[in-house]
């Protein structure tokens, strides 16, 4: 390998990634890794995630839910798909860097691989000019992630849409190249063991490419490019990719045809002022400029395609009509928006090239005295120009949502005191929300009003305790973090392949409550503070000061102990001895 | 097993050149964070040892793959081998402590080199 511009630009560009990173880190955490303290995390589900990265890396153990998101049950098999977090996990153990911190490091570090996937596959089928420029611009809604983090639990996603373009790649190149039956059945190894990375990491992204990929196996039997040498590639293939299959659909099935395909993402609670989210994928939208040069795009490789100038265009081209036949089928058997916007980030190497494509045929055919050179660096340039741009702007932002974001001292200190002196099987409940958030920090099982529809439902309750009335009934949906009803409770051992003992959570406690906890969420209800072993309030001294007070004032004067308080927080005991 | 036949001077040059990124990466780490340089040490080496090494060496048996597309892909099939090995064994009770981790590493790039030593005996 020559030290040529090339890898100077790839290194200038993984450089800049990582700038972006501690740019992004800067004014929160001061990109300081040492800290055993998430930077600002924006998002809901974003604990989620790095809650069950931290639990592997914790309990060295994958199978088994964190007890403190499924009702303190232990050593429950989880039917999530667990494998971004335990790449995670694994990562932080070699790097000696707790998930607090790694998740988002390691999130960067796949963006930066992913636009080199794309990077690498447009050079080998086209030139590096081209490689290079759709390298820089698929460079931009990864930015986005850089500068931000993602807003939803996008994280596991991600870990998920590195595969696709490799596989892709590999596919690609095992058609392309002569080999020995060794080789071919190597290939089929690793292209089985990406395939199972992306099944065990996001089911629901391979379900919706297996008619990609068949497709495009269609395409190579009828050109009759598969041939016999391939049976080596499949069977190995197949003895890879089988067991995680069986395993991990059998575990998880009900999660799959659940909460899986169908699933919709609610947003939680909080008190605070709601933010409008930035747009993660200002570019995938299809806007108008995308679309002009996708159609200048796939214009020029139907010329390439008539003039016969290369087989590998044909190649990326058909594949884009595949892609963009499978998106369609998508969008029709109705996944809804999110998915798509998923399966679009997914196949969007495709669409970004086409685009690049367009662009750079588009200037070359018009303006043919402009220098090679130059305009690549132009290209480039242009491409990067919008990230800086755009980042007076987002950095206000972030600065806003890191005044709105759940970790501050005073909270910290209160949930480095949950840890270490409430029981693990104590039931604590979180008065003003952020349930997601002191779970994961304090690790002590929580209950929430869950999957409330409206914000004015979450701070109904609130309203009513500024209102001078106690909540000896709270109001909302209850649940678990992991609790579906469908999933007809949880995993307790694997007595054969297709065959669990379940357990239901909250046997010992009043049948009405434990209904109130499990059934299917079709209304609010009310639960008695009185279930609870603990209270944790927040937002003293904020405008809601005076509703903390009364809320404090009337659990002492009812029997409950305040057993630790600082000018944010307070924790309080419930007297169990009264009845419910 | 005599390394130098297993891996030439052009296989091992790419790996030279990735340390060397990852050293100018880990000078700004240190220059620009608050971050200590043995956490950063540490970060350069797990990346290095966990996400470059394992499937680099993996792709070494590929002839026709260039240098860049081995480190990169490379990259990526660590990301998906090292995780699913690490989640079979789990399965079967063994913990996904430190050690183990590294040892799971340790075999999968001893083993790609037993493959390629095996492949290159006649001709690679």
């Amino acid at each position: 390998m020559k030290l040529n511009k090339e890898i100077i630009v790839i290194t200038l560009l993984i450089i800049f990634a990582f700038l972006g990173l501690v740019l992004r880190n800067f004014p929160f955490s001061q990109g300081n890794f040492d800290k055993m303290m998430p930077p600002v995390i924006t998002s809901y589900d974003l604990f989620a995630n790095i809650d069950y990265a931290s639990w592997i890396y914790e309990s060295e153990d994958a199978r088994y839910y964190n007890p403190s998101r499924i009702f303190g049950i232990e050593n429950s098999l989880v039917q999530q798909p667990i494998f971004f977090h335990l790449y995670i996990a694994t990562f932080g153990k070699i790097a000696n860097l707790h998930p607090f911190q790694a998740t988002s490091f390691i999130t960067s570090i796949l963006s930066i691989l992913i636009i080199l996937v794309f990077f690498i596959i447009v050079k080998r089928y086209f030139n590096t000019t081209l490689a290079l420029i759709t390298a820089s611009f698929a460079l931009i809604p990864h930015a986005s992630l850089w500068f931000f983090q993602m807003n939803v639990g996008f994280l596991y996603d991600y870990y998920a849409f590195l595969f696709v373009p490799t596989i892709l790649f590999f596919i690609l190149f095992s058609i392309d190249q002569e080999y020995s039956n060794k080789e071919i059945t190597l290939l089929g190894i690793i292209i089985g063991a990406l395939i199972s990375s992306q099944w065990l990491s996001h089911f629901v992204e391979l379900f919706a490419f297996i008619p990609f990929f068949l497709l495009i196996i269609l395409y190579l039997l009828l050109k009759k490019k598969l041939t016999k040498k391939f049976k080596w590639s499949f069977l190995s293939f197949t003895i890879t990719f089988l067991p995680f299959l069986v395993y991990f659909y059998s575990l998880t099935r009900k999660a799959h045809l659940g909460s899986g395909f169908l699933g919709s993402i609610k947003d939680s609670i909080h008190l605070g002022k709601q933010l409008n989210w930035p747009s993660y994928f200002p570019h995938l939208n299809l806007s108008n400029i995308l679309l002009l040069f996708l159609l200048i795009g796939s214009i020029f490789l139907i010329i390439f395609l008539i003039n016969k100038k290369t087989t590998t265009h044909k190649k990326i081209f058909i594949l884009f009509i595949i892609y963009l036949l499978v998106f369609g089928y998508s969008y029709l058997i109705g996944i809804n928006e999110f998915r798509t916007i998923r399966q679009l980030f997914n196949g969007y190497f495709l669409i970004f090239f086409i685009f690049c494509t367009g662009i750079y045929y588009s200037i070359t055919t018009l303006f043919k005295w402009i220098d090679n050179k130059i305009l690549t660096v132009g290209l480039i340039l242009l491409s990067i120009f919008p990230l800086f741009a755009n980042f007076s702007g987002v950095y206000s932002e972030l600065q806003q949502m890191d005044q709105n974001s759940f970790v501050n001292e005073n909270k910290w200190i209160a949930l480095q005191w949950i840890k270490d002196n409430i029981n693990k099987s104590d039931f604590v409940f979180y008065l003003n929300g952020y349930f997601h958030e002191v779970e994961m920090l304090a690790g002590k099982p929580y209950y929430e009003g869950l999957h409330l529809p409206t914000i004015e439902y979450g701070q109904k309750n609130i309203i009513s305790l500024c209102q001078g009335e106690y909540p000896d009934n709270y109001y909302g949906w209850w649940g678990a973090a992991e609790y579906h009803p469908e999933l007809g409770g949880y995993i307790k051992s694997r007595k054969g392949l297709f065959n669990f003992e379940m357990i239901m959570p909250l046997q010992n406690v009043d049948p009405l409550l434990n209904y109130t906890f499990t059934k299917d969420k079709k209304s609010p209800d009310y639960v008695p503070l009185k279930f609870f072993d603990y209270i944790v309030l927040q937002y003293r001294n904020t405008e809601y000061n005076s509703c903390m007070n009364f809320f404090i004032n009337e659990s002492l004067r009812r029997g409950d102990k305040l057993v630790w308080s600082n000018p944010e927080i307070a924790i309080i005991k419930i007297n169990k001895t009264l009845e419910l | 097993m005599n390394l130098t036949k297993i891996i030439t001077k052009e296989e091992f040059n790419p790996l030279l050149y990735s340390a060397i990124v990852l050293f100018i990466v880990s000078i700004l780490g240190i220059l620009l964070t608050q971050t200590s340089s043995k956490t950063i040490f540490y970060l350069i080496f797990a990346i290095f040892f966990y996400l470059i090494t394992p499937g680099y060496f993996i792709l070494l048996n590929f002839k026709n793959l260039d240098s860049l597309e081995r480190i990169v892909l490379g990259m990526v099939i660590s990301s998906a081998i090292i995780p699913l090995i690490l989640y079979s064994i789990n399965i079967f009770g063994i913990k996904i402590s430190r050690i183990n981790v590294f040892i799971t590493i340790l075999l999968v790039i001893i083993i790609a080199l037993i493959i390629k030593n095996y492949r290159c005996k006649n001709k690679c």
